[in-house]
């Protein structure tokens, strides 16, 4: 009986330790997910190749590249959306304008995207919504590069963002 | 009323009288040495002599000293030109004014106060023209002109002096008349000299020549030469008129327009001159200065006011806006300049003000962002100088447009970079190669002019230091609510700070430099 109750509690307390273990682990999955903003859930970090581009995110209708002091900067435009590269394959800005592509897809069901309601980035959980003028949010999360949220009446027309060295 | 015209006009006599008394002094010679200049000159070598003057407002007695002087009438008020005795081991003690700036110096020499127009002396010391040594003749005489300008440029003087003596000063045709209007209305940039609520000018000997005009807060009372005991009260002549006029001003308002007669100095523009009828009762006056400008000081009736300022309409009244060419703040012994003459930080936000500078200073999605240049504060069009002598370095990039919500213009296909429109210049600072980058430059005239081509600045161009090679713009990724300059040194390899003239204070955006601005 004793022993019955050693094991019971062993079970209970490896329970609860599991329990404790995974919640933490879901957590710090969810807080990885919401500090890097993804594009149709693709996050740039290293140096991208056109190759990588265009499986991600399909062959370009546009694209042009020139060459600078610091390498290759390139353009991508899909339909009305465009990413850009700079220095030899390193992100730098996208360009929405259409509802083609998705961001915070991690981090909200179906992620945010032109057409949806500006309220969606309250929604996140995370994250500064600053006002720069009637036509204009400012959203940024623990960065300082601001994802400008063009919106017409609360309605997103278009999500622009660039992060740069420069 | 008519009992205080009546003492001004018994007192205009006796200073007249006065006055005349002295003429005849220098026309016969006496004590005058070779001082001649018209029937206003009166020379006192050796002798102290005391000025009076007197704040209409609150009373305030003030009482420079001087060596020697003499008086110009003006109609405006009076121009004092004090040519000081010389002798042959001449120095400036000290000058000091109200603010407790005190300027000194033990430069041997002849000295001459040209007015406010400083050049680095800062705000509120007159600029000093210093004779050396090697301008003198062999018995440490000073033969040579001093000219100095009136701020609109319009107007010069000479103060000419012949073996260490002021011979005479000269003025434009134009502004010669007859006794005593010996000038007519003019505002000389000296009368600023006597804007501040006291002042002491203590000289140990040297050829000064200060011209002096009471302003409005100002009349001059009493001109005492103390060796003669002569006593010269100004009389309502040689005040300003609004001055003599009292209290009829208010008079003259009810009945007449008001005129606001404004100039500008070099570099800059004023606004709120005109004629008003009686049914205005108060205007906004503004000074602005252009580019590469910035605005100094008030003279004449409104000296002392700040750049813009709204005043009541009780009498005519006029005024000159001077304003300061900015120059940057250079150590080239030190391998230290700036390119831009005030030194702020440009943070990407107010948050974050160390993400202005080099480094690891900003953050994306949590994690830190090497920014690879230090941003600098400025607005669009204003000149970037040069920071160190070299050669332009690549073709200057200019054909990039401002941003339209971060895309280009339909159809642009040049370049693309943040960097926007760029010149580097490539020198040698103490021994290292210094490739410095000027990012962001404006659309459209991104570029300065080779002041020594006339040209467009081109890759290979020599560049000395202060040269103005490019204008602030948005280009890149640079914004309309953050224009500034992005200033990259050895490909942003180091860290600019390195070679600014500025002491970087942390949470501080203004960066201190060594120079008064």
């Amino acid at each position: 009986m004793f022993i019955k109750r050693i094991i019971g509690m062993k079970i209970s307390v490896f329970a609860t330790i599991l329990i404790v273990t995974l919640g933490f682990a879901i957590s710090s999955y969810a807080q990885v997910q919401h500090t890097s903003m993804d594009l149709n859930g693709y996050i740039f970090k290293d140096a991208q190749t056109r190759d990588s581009l265009v499986t991600k995110f399909g062959e370009p209708d546009n694209y042009r590249s020139i060459t600078t002091e610091f390498g290759k900067d390139e353009e991508y435009r899909f339909g009305q959306n465009a990413i850009r590269l700079t220095n030899n394959g390193i992100f730098n800005c996208f360009i929405l304008n259409d509802n083609r592509f998705a961001i915070y897809t991690f981090a909200i069901n179906g992620g945010i995207r032109v057409g949806d309601s500006v309220n969606k980035f309250l929604q996140l959980g995370f994250g500064t919504l600053q006002f720069v003028n009637a036509e204009l949010y400012n959203f940024t999360y623990l960065s300082d590069f601001p994802l400008d949220i063009h919106h017409v009446n609360g309605i997103i027309t278009s999500l622009q963002y660039c992060s740069s060295t420069i | 009323m008519k009992k205080f015209l009546l003492i001004s006009f018994v007192l205009s006599l006796l200073g007249c009288t006065k006055l005349d008394n002295i003429q005849e002094e220098d026309k016969q010679g006496k004590s005058i040495g070779n001082l001649v200049r018209k029937d206003l000159v009166v020379k006192m070598p050796n002798y102290s002599a005391q000025i009076n003057l007197t704040k209409s407002q609150n009373q305030s007695s003030l009482t420079p000293i001087w060596d020697s002087a003499f008086t110009v009438v003006t109609k405006s008020g009076t121009h004092i030109l004090v040519p000081l005795d010389v002798d042959k081991s001449l120095r400036l003690l000290s000058f000091t004014n109200s603010l407790k700036k005190t300027y000194s110096n033990s430069i041997r020499g002849y000295l001459a106060f040209k007015g406010i127009q400083t050049k680095g002396d800062g705000d509120d010391d007159p600029t000093v023209i210093m004779v050396g040594d090697d301008e003198l003749s062999s018995d440490g005489m000073y033969t040579g002109v001093f000219t100095y300008s009136e701020p609109n440029g319009d107007v010069s003087y000479s103060c000419v002096f012949e073996n260490s003596t002021l011979k005479y000063l000269i003025v434009p045709d134009s502004l010669q008349g007859t006794t005593p209007n010996f000038y007519k209305d003019t505002t000389v940039n000296i009368s600023l000299l006597l804007e501040e609520d006291e002042w002491n000018l203590s000289i140990d000997g040297g050829a000064v020549c200060v011209a002096l005009r009471p302003t409005i807060d100002f009349t001059l009372n009493r001109y005492v030469l103390p060796h003669t005991q002569h006593i010269t009260t100004f009389w309502s002549m040689m005040m300003p008129d609004h001055l003599a006029g009292g209290s009829s001003n208010e008079e003259q308002r009810m009945e007449s327009d008001i005129t606001i007669s404004l100039v500008a100095g070099p570099g800059g523009r004023v606004s709120g001159g005109g004629k008003y009828p009686p049914s205005h009762t108060s205007v906004s006056i503004s000074a602005t200065p252009d580019k590469g400008y910035k605005f100094d000081k008030w003279t004449g009736d409104f000296a002392g006011k700040p750049q813009e300022f709204s005043i009541p309409l009780t009498r005519n009244m006029s005024g000159t806006a001077l304003f300061k060419k900015l120059s940057i703040c250079m150590d080239l012994i030190n391998g230290k300049s700036n390119p831009l003459p005030i030194m702020t930080l440009a943070p990407p936000s107010i948050n974050n003000i160390r993400g202005a500078l080099w480094g690891e200073t900003r953050m994306k999605d949590g994690k830190p962002v090497w920014h690879y240049g230090i941003d600098l504060d400025g607005e669009i069009g204003d000149p970037i100088y040069s920071m160190f002598e070299g050669k332009v370095a690549f073709r200057p990039i200019d054909g990039q447009p401002n941003r339209i919500s971060k895309s280009y213009p339909a159809g642009y296909s040049g370049d693309m970079n943040d960097a926007g429109n760029r010149i580097y210049i490539e020198s040698i600072v103490n021994g290292e190669n210094v490739l410095a980058g000027y990012f962001h430059l404006q659309a459209g005239n991104p570029i300065a002019i080779n002041p020594r081509t006339g040209d467009f600045f081109k890759l290979g161009d020599i560049v000395y230091p202060g040269d103005i090679i490019g204008y602030i713009g948005i280009t890149g990724n640079a914004n309309i609510l953050n224009p500034h300059l992005h200033l990259t040194i050895n490909r942003g390899n180091r860290n600019p700070l390195d070679f600014l003239n500025v002491t970087y204070n942390q949470n501080d955006i203004y960066l201190k430099t060594p120079c008064n601005y």
